[in-house]
């Protein structure tokens, strides 16, 4: 496994519900510690293909390497097991759950009281409060509900909970969408400080403006195909917009071969 | 200190680091300025009253004012100092746009001769003094408590034993509080918060008693003037305690980020059952005030027995809700619950009879089974549970009516059938006990060195303990290390002491010993008047209300629990897998029903077809007057057991305190709406 394996390779991927096409053959990869923006308009399939990825659904046809072996992610459990966490936007936390029992939910640390073993609350609050520093987030009390904390904030821990637990690719789904300028700047902080820490991250999004600034790589796609792989260098924020909006790429691209590491 | 800032005439607006504007008059102090004017006026008034003999104190009634006695000289003197000193504070305020607060008395800005600080400093002396009397005067007899009047005072009751101590404790807090107000001590700003709301309580409490003392009067003949000295004793000095209390605790809370009440408030937000605690003790104080019966021994185990059921089906309930699902279907379950237990025993099914044990067995099997297939057309055909359980609370009332055909009920005694016995060998009884007293120890130890940990820990950085009321946190950790010491070696005695004596009758009679198994799950306690209708069934009740409540709050799977209810989607996404979640819980539930079902025909010895209908429905109003939210994620077992009881307390209490019992369901249906909106009041509090 050298290092220019990519972390996450899906070669020709396609998916149909019934007669309709979603995906119609999408290469897609992630290289390590690499922040890929998935851009897309409403409807071009992003969701889809993260799907597959996460083991929601089965794609009808394509392959999917893990660290360069072939694998088959059949339920969430399995991409779990794999090192992928997802971060939905509405779907990340229990709003009515503290910080703590969100951090470890179903992973709960436990401890024996005799025979029986019942949740470490204590030990659960205090490292809570410490990864979530770790990763530069600061909480004022880990046993609050985290229906009273921000949108942004939530985002955070949700990231702060992935990098806490070794995962290798996250999954982020419209992070910043409903955030506030200032909020989502510190998401994207912290989605910096998860590549600072090895992990690769997608990053989905239909806004450029959101991704721009700490994404490496963009790809677009559209119509369930997709329309171009481009580095941060090669493209400027127009045209990525551009090519969301129309799902075609602009003539001065097109001459630039195909880019990446394979 | 900048509060301290010359801006001209006192008006200039000077922002503390609380953020508070300190210096400017706050808008509540108009609030406090009417208080004071009040609690004056009141003082005032009791002293003339006091002088004049309308209110005799002691034993003193209508005796010539020219004997007073000292308590009565003390009280003459104390409510006129008081009510000049309130008259004093309020005009002060009243006068001066900038008034006085605690942080500058820290500060070293005041003297304590300013209106405010001689306030507090006067009122906590006062409150300090008077407790150590009482305290006194309960110890030598003049103040008997309870209806022990006229006995010699060796012979305390509990009652007063504790209302000595704790009005004793408080004194000695309180006075202990005024020296470190005196001296300067910060730590006695917050005390003096606590001790002034507890007082305020304690004076609200004897205000109410009175008042609805009032209320018993009258109906029983004489004239309200009649009674007004005796009522006042309680009525007057409570009010003013209460105001006077207010008065000095809003003066104390200028300036403080989170003064006690809001401490207190944010505590019962945090807890799903606040509105039903709330409610439990209105209810409990209303209808005691309002009947005498309510709280006899009999009326209280009346209300314990005839709640059993609904008591245990709630739990189940309850925790179905937590997971976000509904289950109408558990009347139907525990009535055909009860009825394969009975007919296992009796006709038998199928051709197969067997003895209880099994029988039981069986039930719950069947009960599982029922609550398996609500889940899983739950989880298979994603209709809601609402239609779901709708569909089986018919059908399994069906079997019911099948089997229970021509309005036939099925009796246990029709059989011929002796109760059920189960025989059991001393020694087997012994070792049990033995098994028994070793988990418990284990247990019991466990929580005793982490209590005994926080303590020393406590202990250990006493002197660097930047919190108030460390010496209070001290004294609580050490009362958890004594209770649970003491308790558990209680229990280990009696557990050790249980089993030596079947031992000792296993050697002299021989015999093996023989339990009445109905008796076992709803029979008559032994120890209390046959009158007393107290069962068995209750202490089944309230430990499974401690397994659950233990289960959903202190382990992983009751963790899932919240998750699965509060956002199914994140749960699935941390890999919880939350269909098994979900039809565990509705086989929880049912099995619950079904052991209802048990401890009910265990008492009752028969199953009719309409057992258990219209269950559901009050069950789920009591869960959610327990402060369950039907959407899922939120709630408390524990909650469930104070629904249950607030609803069996006001079908029992309405008929004690003589209202129509027709009105008892729109009572109820009021209630739960009053329930649903505190909850929902005390939640959004929360800062």
């Amino acid at each position: 496994m050298s290092a220019a394996t990519p972390l996450v390779e899906m070669r020709g991927i396609q998916k149909s519900f019934g007669t309709v096409n979603v995906l119609r053959g999408i290469d897609f990869q992630v290289d390590r510690q690499e922040i890929v923006g998935l851009l897309g308009d409403n409807g071009a399939g992003k969701s889809t293909l993260i799907k597959i990825l996460t083991g929601v659904h089965t794609p009808t046809k394509g392959e999917i390497f893990f660290e360069g072996n072939p694998v088959r992610i059949t339920s969430p459990h399995d991409a779990r097991d794999l090192g992928i966490e997802t971060v939905y936007q509405d779907l990340a936390l229990v709003p009515l759950m503290s910080i703590a029992r969100n951090f470890w939910l179903g992973q709960e640390l436990t401890r024996n009281i005799g025979p029986v073993s019942v949740l470490d609350k204590e030990v659960m609050s205090n490292r809570t409060r410490e990864a979530l520093l770790d990763v530069g987030i600061h909480i004022r009390n880990p046993d609050e509900p985290v229906g009273s904390l921000s949108g942004g904030e939530r985002q955070s821990i949700a990231i702060g909970r992935a990098v806490y637990f070794g995962k290798k690719l996250l999954i982020l789904d419209e992070p910043t969408s409903a955030l506030s300028v200032g909020e989502t700047r510190k998401v994207l902080d912290y989605t910096y400080a998860a590549k600072e820490r090895g992990l690769s991250v997608i990053f989905i999004t239909h806004n450029i403006g959101h991704v721009h600034e700490v994404a490496d790589r963009f790809t677009i796609i559209s119509h369930g195909q997709k329309v171009g792989d481009f580095r941060k260098d090669e493209v400027t924020e127009m045209e990525v917009a551009h090519m969301v909006m129309t799902g075609e790429v602009p003539e001065r691209l097109r001459l630039v071969p195909e880019t990446g590491d394979d | 200190m900048s509060e301290n800032s010359p801006a001209s005439s006192g008006l200039g607006v000077v922002t503390s680091y609380t953020g508070q504007k300190v210096g400017a008059k706050p808008k509540s102090l108009n609030g406090t300025i009417l208080l004071l004017v009040i609690v004056g006026i009141a003082s005032l008034l009791l002293c003339e009253q006091v002088i004049t003999g309308w209110l005799a104190l002691g034993e003193r009634a209508n005796i010539s004012r020219r004997d007073l006695n000292p308590i009565e000289l003390a009280m003459i003197a104390g409510t006129a100092i008081w009510g000049g000193i309130s008259l004093w504070t309020a005009l002060d305020f009243l006068r001066n746009q900038k008034t006085p607060n605690m942080r500058d008395y820290f500060a070293g800005v005041h003297s304590w001769m300013t209106p405010g600080i001689l306030l507090s400093i006067a009122l906590l002396s006062i409150i300090g003094v008077v407790s150590l009397v009482i305290a006194e005067q309960i110890l030598t007899g003049w103040l008997p408590l309870g209806d022990r009047i006229n006995i010699p005072r060796s012979d305390l009751n509990v009652l007063e034993i504790t209302a000595a101590l704790g009005a004793g404790l408080l004194g000695v807090i309180t006075l202990r509080t005024v020296w470190g107000l005196w001296t300067r001590d910060k730590r006695a700003w917050t005390w003096a918060q606590w001790v002034v709301l507890m007082v305020a309580i304690v004076g609200l409490t004897l205000f109410l008693n009175g008042t609805f003392d009032i209320h018993e009067i009258l109906p029983s003949g004489g004239s309200i003037t009649d009674n007004l000295p005796g009522v006042q004793e309680l009525t007057g000095p409570g009010l003013l305690l209460f105001l006077s209390c207010m008065a000095v605790y809003r003066f104390l809370a200028v300036g403080i980020e989170s003064p006690p009440d809001a401490v207190i408030r944010n505590t019962l937000a945090k807890s799903p059952g606040a509105g039903a605690i709330i409610g439990f003790f209105a209810i409990v104080i209303i209808f005691s005030l309002g009947s005498d019966l309510f709280l006899e021994q009999r009326s209280l185990a009346g209300l314990l027995a005839t709640n059993i059921t609904r008591g245990i089906v709630a739990i189940g309930i309850t925790f179905l809700m937590i997971s976000g699902e509904f289950d109408l279907s558990v009347g139907s379950v525990y009535g055909a619950g009860a009825l394969v237990f009975l007919l296992m025993m009796t006709e038998g099914i199928f051709g197969i009879k067997t003895t209880v044990i099994p029988a039981m067995l069986i039930a719950l099997a069947f009960a599982a089974l029922l609550g398996m297939i609500n889940g899983l057309i739950l989880i298979w055909t994603g209709i809601p549970s609402f239609i779901v359980t709708l569909g089986t609370l018919l059908a399994y009332r069906a079997i019911l009516l099948v089997v229970v055909a021509d309005g036939r009920i099925l009796r246990y005694a029709d059989y011929r059938i002796p109760p059920p016995y189960i025989y059991i060998n001393h020694y087997l009884l012994a070792a049990g006990a033995m098994v028994l007293a070793v988990v418990l120890a284990v247990v019991g130890f466990s929580l005793l060195r982490t209590s005994w940990n926080t303590l020393s820990e406590r202990l250990a950085k006493y002197q660097t303990d930047e919190d108030d009321l460390r010496d209070f946190w001290i004294f609580w950790s050490g009362l958890k290390v004594v209770v649970i010491l003491v308790a558990g070696l209680a229990i280990l005695f009696l557990l050790g002491s249980t089993a030596l004596a079947q031992i000792n009758d296993a050697n002299t009679s021989g015999a093996l010993l023989e339990i009445s198994l109905f008796d076992l799950a709803n029979g008559r306690f032994h120890f209390v008047e046959p009158t007393v209708n107290l069962r068995i069934g209750v202490l089944w009740w309230f430990l499974l209300v401690a397994i659950f409540q233990f289960v959903l709050t202190q382990t992983r799977y009751g963790n899932h629990v919240f998750a699965v209810g509060g956002n199914p989607g994140a749960a699935r996404a941390q890999g919880i897998n939350v269909n098994r979640v979900k039809v565990m819980n509705f086989m929880i539930c049912s099995m619950l029903a079904c052991t209802a079902g048990i401890i009910n025909v265990a008492r009752l010895s028969n199953v009719d077809p309409l057992m258990g209908d219209g269950l559901e429905l009050e069950v789920i109003a009591a869960s959610v007057i327990g402060g369950a939210l039907l959407s899922g994620g939120y709630g408390s077992i524990f909650g469930s057991l104070i629904g249950v009881l607030i609803f069996g307390m006001l079908q029992t209490g309405l008929v004690l305190v003589g209202v129509d019992p027709r009105v008892f369901s729109g009572v109820i249906g009021v209630i739960i709406i009053l329930a649903v909106v505190i909850n929902t009041v005390v939640r959004r509090t929360k800062t």
